[in-house]
């Protein structure tokens, strides 16, 4: 049927229960889904034809009652010429003559074509009338969808701008944290540091004499002492015989 | 030194008498310190997630929910999930590696028990140290 899609297109996706409309983040998937769904119905949406439509919803249901009443009103005018016509001729003394037979003819075929007339303007003037307001159902039909696109446009934009909300917030904690994580981080990597010291103060304590020994000028005495071997010996014998 | 069918000479160096005592009271203090051994640290070594961060790591987690980009088998995915299990210290939340060391200890003893007898042996002996009391 004409015009059917626009029953459903309407329809926006349910919110959950329990959905926190605050957060940034449901509202951005919310309006995502919904623009989503919108969009969809839009390029399914069938405003109509007039061939399609069923024009007699838009008939004025009274027509035929108008139409009645306007042919009454017609024929009652007919009667009163009849009349008159029949009196026309008593007076002249030609009553159910000829003459009266054709002047009778004359308004019959008169009062025919009136009625026709009458009623086809009646009918036509009902069928435009109904048309036009097919015509305008229709538009308004398209410009409703129209509407519904452009608010569907809408909501994926301030989606898209949730997002952003929800990404800026969420970027900002987790900078502030990684602030606050950092300072604690140096908290602990002193303490181990103290404690590091208080572990090593033994092999500190140690290094200091050490230092201290090093660091003085140790006066040192050397002694010397010699062993003559068997070649002196013989140096000496020979030098001695010689001489 | 030298020797042989030349002879020989020898030269000796002489420390210092008020040198002397000072060195062998640092080699005992060195042989005593030796004797104390690896003291771990037990403390809180990496700062935890604090509320903050969590608070950020769950709106991640309701996005991606939101957008319905939770895996299945996920769904009750939270900021904390997988991770282990934090200590306090002074307001501090952390991890501490103590747990996990000990563990590792123990499992090398339970492995090798000879081998960490000996190792033990190195330590823990009797240092010298007399507890001053009173």
């Amino acid at each position: 049927m004409a015009g059917s899609a626009q029953g459903g297109a309407t329809a926006q996706p349910q919110i959950p229960q329990g959905t926190n409309l605050a957060n940034p983040m449901q509202q951005a998937s919310l309006a995502q889904q919904g623009a989503l769904v919108g969009t969809a119905r839009g390029l399914a949406f069938d405003p109509g034809t007039l061939a399609q439509t069923n024009i007699g919803q838009y008939q004025n249901p009274y027509t035929e009652q108008v139409v009645r009443a306007t042919e009454a009103d017609i024929l009652r005018g007919a009667q009163m010429g009849l009349n008159e016509l029949g009196a026309q001729a008593t007076r002249a003394g030609a009553f159910g003559g000829s003459r009266q037979g054709v002047a009778q003819a004359e308004l019959g075929r008169n009062v025919l074509q009136q009625l026709a007339q009458s009623s086809a303007g009646l009918r036509q003037s009902g069928f435009q009338t109904a048309q036009q307001m097919a015509q305008q159902d229709i538009q308004n039909r398209m410009q409703a969808q129209q509407g519904r696109l452009g608010a569907a446009a809408q909501l994926g934009a301030l989606g898209q701008q949730s997002f952003g909300y929800g990404t800026t917030i969420q970027q900002n904690l987790a900078q502030q944290g990684a602030q606050q994580q950092a300072i604690q981080q140096a908290i602990i990597d002193a303490a181990k540091a103290q404690y590091a010291g208080y572990t090593g103060a033994p092999t500190s304590s140690i290094g200091y004499v050490s230092q201290a020994l090093g660091a003085s000028a140790i006066p040192q005495s050397q002694t010397q002492t010699r062993q003559p071997g068997l070649f002196d010996y013989l140096t000496l014998a020979a030098t001695a015989a010689s001489g | 030194m030298s020797g042989g069918k030349g002879g020989s000479q020898t030269t000796s160096a002489e420390i210092p008498e008020w040198a002397k005592e000072p060195t062998i009271r640092n080699i005992a203090r060195a042989e005593q310190a030796q004797q104390i051994g690896y003291q771990p640290y037990y403390g809180v070594d990496v700062a935890g997630f604090n509320p903050t961060q969590q608070a950020a790591m769950q709106q991640n987690i309701d996005a991606a929910r939101a957008f319905g980009m939770v895996p299945t088998g996920y769904e009750n995915l939270t900021a904390m999930s997988g991770m282990p299990q934090t200590v306090q210290q002074n307001g501090l939340i952390g991890y501490s590696s103590a747990p996990l060391y000990e563990q590792a200890v123990a499992a090398s003893r339970a492995a090798d028990p000879t081998q960490a007898a000996i190792y033990e042996s190195l330590f823990s002996q009797d240092t010298g140290y007399t507890p001053k009391v009173g």
